[in-house]
């Protein structure tokens, strides 16, 4: 596959869409599918799974904290990072570091932000629901307070607004790294990233060979758009009927 | 001594600061404008079709779903309209030539770009979905009823308060995104505003212009949010006293 990716032929710069090259080929003569496959593979996907790894360890390190009151720092901090606009950060953090052109870089901070915003949003869902009745019911009889943030909160009540945040995250992760991508920051050439893709072929399309680039932009909004929908919740419904039913609690 | 910060401020937000924050706050400015219109205009669809709770339940809109904004990436969204424009009516989104622009030139091309902002940053769904719960959160109240069987006129008494709700919670819940998207927004149409700047600046590695830039970005983004605090304390202890 990199080689069919990388493989330059300036003679097939630019070819149509046909049977062998499905989306034609971008300005070096590479595969565009092959390349927007690639930009998935190398740039959306290790996107996700940061943000997947991000609120994995926000998790683990909410229940570890457990049952200790959390420290006003952490709680600030997180709030923060969170009310913070993320792509501006990246942008600005990528700047300053001086890894304009380093993957890892823009990983590091998606990875930050995800897990600061999962962490501040568990807070907030144990601070707001830790003395409702049945919590302080399931207290009295010896549960431990760990217990009922993992049964209680994030199998039960929490679980949809942890989805819908997790999907919002990665979406917003996505256009993140496309953008930077665009801006010419994070990954670089040859390797493939929907955003440079789109930039390299921006003037080219405003020329008037439109292909390559909306070719991206529709990967772009597809890719980023997908996590969102799956996460949300139908209308009508109480939440998507992939999930499993929550075991039956008395929660009134 | 006062002088002499003035000057050091003068000469340090000479040039480019200031030509891109007039862009930037051009931009900021219709995407106000947009906002306003759409709160106004939801109020008053709402003021006209909204249920009497009395006679039927509301159906409510469960706070905690409806509280995620639905965004768009701009940097899919901008091409696709640029395309689009002039695909379809040979309208060119892109920016004018800022030197050779008057004002008003810019102000017009400022509106593509708000417009998107506004679509993208999912500030338009926020709105819509905010309109129609703050109003009939709001027509469910007591005071709200006694007003209704004493034959008085609801609409006008509610239509401040929730606009302001609206105005508040929807700003505050999209303004990171709109302050994300701004660079890329920037970058596609050509608008010199800040983002734009700096992004010049970080392809010619210019870091710290580039820095300076996002400094301005980030300040503007500190002032917003204070004032939707402070707005949103002052409003806070007003709605506390209607039952």
């Amino acid at each position: 596959m990199d080689s069919a990716i990388s493989q330059i032929d300036l003679g097939e710069a630019y070819l149509a869409p046909s049977a062998t090259h499905w989306l034609g080929t971008d300005y070096l003569g590479r595969d565009l599918l092959a390349r927007i496959a690639a930009a998935i593979i190398e740039a959306s996907l290790p996107v996700m799974a940061t943000v997947t790894i991000g609120f994995v360890i926000a998790g683990i390190f909410f229940l570890a904290w457990l049952p200790r009151r959390f420290p006003l720092p952490l709680i600030t901090g997180t709030a923060v990072i969170r009310s913070l606009p993320a792509g501006l950060l990246a942008f600005g953090v990528l700047l300053l570091a001086g890894g304009q052109q380093r993957f890892e870089f823009v990983l590091l901070v998606i990875g930050m932000t995800a897990t600061a915003g999962a962490l501040d949003h568990l807070v907030n869902c144990w601070e707001r629901d830790r003395h409702l009745g049945y919590w302080d019911a399931h207290n009295a009889m010896g549960g431990s307070a760990r217990r009922r943030a993992l049964q209680l909160g994030m199998q039960q009540g929490w679980r949809q607004s942890i989805l819908q945040l997790f999907g919002l995250t990665i979406q917003t992760s996505l256009a993140i790294e496309a953008t930077l991508g665009y801006l010419g920051l994070g990954i670089q050439e040859p390797r493939a990233s929907l955003g440079n893709i789109i930039a390299a072929h921006y003037d080219r399309a405003l020329k008037g060979y439109p292909i390559p680039a909306l070719s991206a932009v529709a990967a772009l909004l597809i890719i980023s758009m997908l996590p969102r929908l799956l996460t949300a919740q139908p209308i009508g419904r109480r939440k998507p009927a992939w999930l499993p039913r929550p075991a039956s609690t008395n929660q009134k | 001594m006062i002088e002499t910060a003035a000057d050091k401020i003068t000469e340090w937000a000479q040039g480019f600061v200031l030509d891109g924050a007039l862009t930037t706050a051009l931009i900021l400015g219709w995407l106000a404008v947009f906002t306003l219109a759409v709160t106004l205009v939801g109020i008053f669809i709402h003021g006209q079709t909204g249920r009497n709770p009395d006679d039927k339940p509301v159906r409510r809109v469960k706070s905690e779903s409806s509280a995620i904004p639905f965004i768009v990436p701009s940097l899919a969204l901008a091409p696709l309209a640029i395309f689009s424009a002039w695909a379809a009516a040979r309208i060119n989104l892109i920016f004018p030539v800022f030197e050779f622009s008057g004002l008003s030139d810019i102000a017009i091309a400022s509106i593509a770009p708000a417009l998107l902002l506004f679509i993208g940053s999912g500030l338009l769904g926020r709105i819509i979905t905010l309109s129609r719960s703050e109003w009939s959160f709001w027509s469910e109240k007591p005071f709200v009823r006694v007003d209704r069987a004493f034959g008085k006129n609801i609409r006008s008494r509610l239509a401040p308060m929730v606009a302001s709700r609206i105005l508040l919670q929807s700003t505050s819940d999209c303004l990171p995104m709109v302050f994300s998207e701004l660079i890329i927004i920037e970058s596609i149409f050509n608008a010199p505003g800040l983002g734009f700047w700096s992004w010049e600046y970080a392809k010619t590695r210019d870091v710290e212009s580039a820095a300076k830039s996002i400094a301005v970005l980030f300040f503007i983004y500190g002032l917003i949010n204070l004032t939707i605090y402070f707005a949103n304390k002052n409003l806070g202890k007003k709605l506390t006293g209607y039952v």
